[in-house]
């Protein structure tokens, strides 16, 4: 009896057993991701009282309110200009770090952990560190660019404070990106390049930076939703401000949401986000497909 | 690939040198103000070096916020998400991995799918829902949502792929459980891509903000982030006291990465990008 009734359960258990390892993932993405976007959608669709309950449904209301609003629209050209500004500075910079840091000969050097150092350094605490040495008055930034630039209330000067910031906080892990990607480059292509006599900046430019081309489209990736994401540095270093002049898309949802408990706007304007990083993702990969060479 | 010439090799030594200034000059400069009485911080030309060493501003720190609870905080937190994210993204790249089953594609897809949703974007729904299970400034709102990282299957998939079909075949001939296979073998032998997904998670963690803000507001549940962030508050506090809680917060992520950095710089989590 109990041999035939483990045959009889076997091959039970090992049908199920493949999906019993996936539920516990399953069940937190489908807490903490599924239901909450589809409960984001619907919020947005809906009139949300300042508790956050849904009142009844409301239809395009709140995408109206939002596509008429020209504060809308200033976030969003906002957080545009931003990612123009952020992305190519942190790809060249990491770069930079890379070549610098890139000596076949040696397993491991300081030079390289250095690099990688501002990865350990949280935006929170960079923030601040940034705040004060944007300083007007005491700041060493000023003092070095001897100038009297006042960062934080002139309004085109604020989001500049936020790129530099966030470019250096960005600076350890772009360089270890491109750091491995250059490691992919064989060592045949260089000394058959250096036999011809070409110089460094010729072989950088023509057998480095073609055969890197997956990593560097990785990071325009990477730092473009990355710099639509930019929370932390606003809400610590000018909390939107001067005048909205920092107020990008990230912060203003927290702000229509957390502060002034406009839910479904908020859930709107999270939704249009969301749709916003997508359309980018899916130029960025149409891109990919005609320049990017994969060995 | 260096440049050959000496000049070539004397300016890429001098431009090494100026990258490092600008990556450790804000660090340094925490530490520098950190150890400054509060005259000598706002002092016009700055001042670089203090004049002496001046542990007050730690004290200062320490007895206006309760730093040493907020890192407690942060540690458990951190420790839970990194062990919580390895254990079910090994058990699910495992599954994908070792098995064939029906839907198995689809699943996969919806996983990575979830990359594509920014955690900006549906992070009200999951402030509603934590406040429904009445979970506001407890461990489990600021860790549950976080035990799940796409990013993490894709990667632990790609290490079990690697490993030899061979291993699974002889361990089943030797009755060996497919649950004990992965913990005893499986996991051992895929260190290194542990080590690398530990360090992201616990350091990502570690350095969280916008979620732990909206979930705790109780002073005791705070972690190191949302601590630093309120120090700066009150006005008049001075800049040296809040760069003297800066410096305590951000010992432990650097020890940990000084200690992690051979994972983190051996491009075990960059080597898949190509994949």
């Amino acid at each position: 009896m109990q041999t035939q009734e483990k045959k009889y359960r076997r091959p039970v258990f090992t049908v199920i057993e493949p999906y019993l390892y996936l539920l516990p993932i399953l069940i937190i993405f489908g807490m903490f991701v599924y239901f909450p976007f589809i409960r984001t959608l619907t919020m947005s669709f809906s009139i949300v009282n300042s508790m956050g309950e849904i009142v009844r449904f409301a239809g395009l209301r709140n995408f109206k309110q939002l596509l008429t609003s020209d504060t809308f629209y200033n976030s969003l050209f906002l957080t545009l200009r931003y990612a123009i500004r952020i992305v190519p500075l942190q790809i060249i910079m990491g770069m930079i770090l890379a070549l610098l840091a890139d000596n076949r000969r040696k397993k491991s050097s300081p030079i390289r952990v250095i690099f990688a150092i501002p990865m350990a350094v949280s935006s929170a605490c960079a923030s601040i560190i940034w705040l004060l040495l944007f300083n007007s008055s005491t700041g060493l930034v000023n003092y070095i660019i001897h100038q009297q630039i006042n960062w934080l209330s002139d309004q085109r000067m604020a989001l500049n404070m936020i790129v530099i910031a966030s470019t250096w906080l960005s600076l350890g892990i772009n360089f270890i990106y491109s750091y491995s990607g250059l490691q992919s480059v064989s060592n045949d292509l260089y000394e058959s390049a250096q036999i011809e006599g070409a110089g460094y900046f010729r072989i950088i430019w023509h057998i480095t930076l073609p055969n890197i081309t997956p990593t560097l489209f990785f990071l325009l990736i990477t730092n473009t939703i990355g710099a639509f994401q930019t929370f932390t540095q606003v809400k610590l270093m000018t909390q939107g401000g001067p005048g909205n002049s920092t107020n990008v898309l990230a912060y203003s949802i927290y702000r229509e949401a957390f502060l002034n408990n406009r839910w479904g706007y908020a859930c709107a304007q999270s939704i249009l986000f969301l749709i916003i990083l997508l359309i980018i993702s899916i130029i960025q990969f149409k891109v990919e497909k005609k320049g990017v060479f994969y060995q | 690939m260096r440049p050959t010439s000496t000049w070539g090799k004397v300016l890429f030594i001098i431009l090494q040198l100026f990258f490092a200034g600008i990556i450790l000059f804000p660090i340094l400069y925490a530490v520098d103000i950190s150890f400054m009485p509060a005259a000598q911080v706002f002092r016009y030309p700055p001042n670089l070096i203090p004049t002496l060493l001046n542990f007050s501003n730690y004290r200062l720190a320490l007895d206006n916020a309760p730093l040493l609870r907020y890192m407690l905080n942060s540690i458990i937190v951190s420790t839970c998400v990194t062990v919580g994210q390895i254990i079910l993204a090994s058990l699910a790249a495992f599954s994908f991995s070792h098995f064939a089953f029906k839907g198995k594609n689809l699943v996969f897809m919806m996983i990575l799918a979830t990359m594509m949703i920014p955690g900006e974007s549906i992070i009200i729904s999951n402030y509603m829902t934590m406040g429904d299970l009445h979970l506001f400034d407890t461990y489990i709102a600021l860790i549950l949502p976080s035990l799940a990282s796409a990013m993490s299957v894709f990667f632990m998939r790609q290490t079990f792929l690697q490993t030899p079909k061979a291993f699974h075949e002889v361990a089943k001939l030797e009755g060996c459980s497919n649950l004990r296979y992965l913990f005893t073998l499986l996991l051992p032998i895929s260190k290194g891509s542990l080590g690398a997904i530990g360090i992201y998670s616990f350091i990502n963690s570690w350095n969280a903000y916008l979620w732990p803000l909206l979930v705790t507001n109780k002073s005791n549940m705070r972690t190191v982030q949302i601590g630093i962030g309120m120090l700066q508050d009150p006005e008049g506090l001075g800049y040296g006291m809040i760069m003297g809680g800066i410096v305590i917060i951000l010992l432990p992520s650097l020890l940990i990465f000084i200690v992690g950095q051979k994972q983190i710089l051996s491009g075990t989590l960059a080597g898949a990008i190509k994949g």
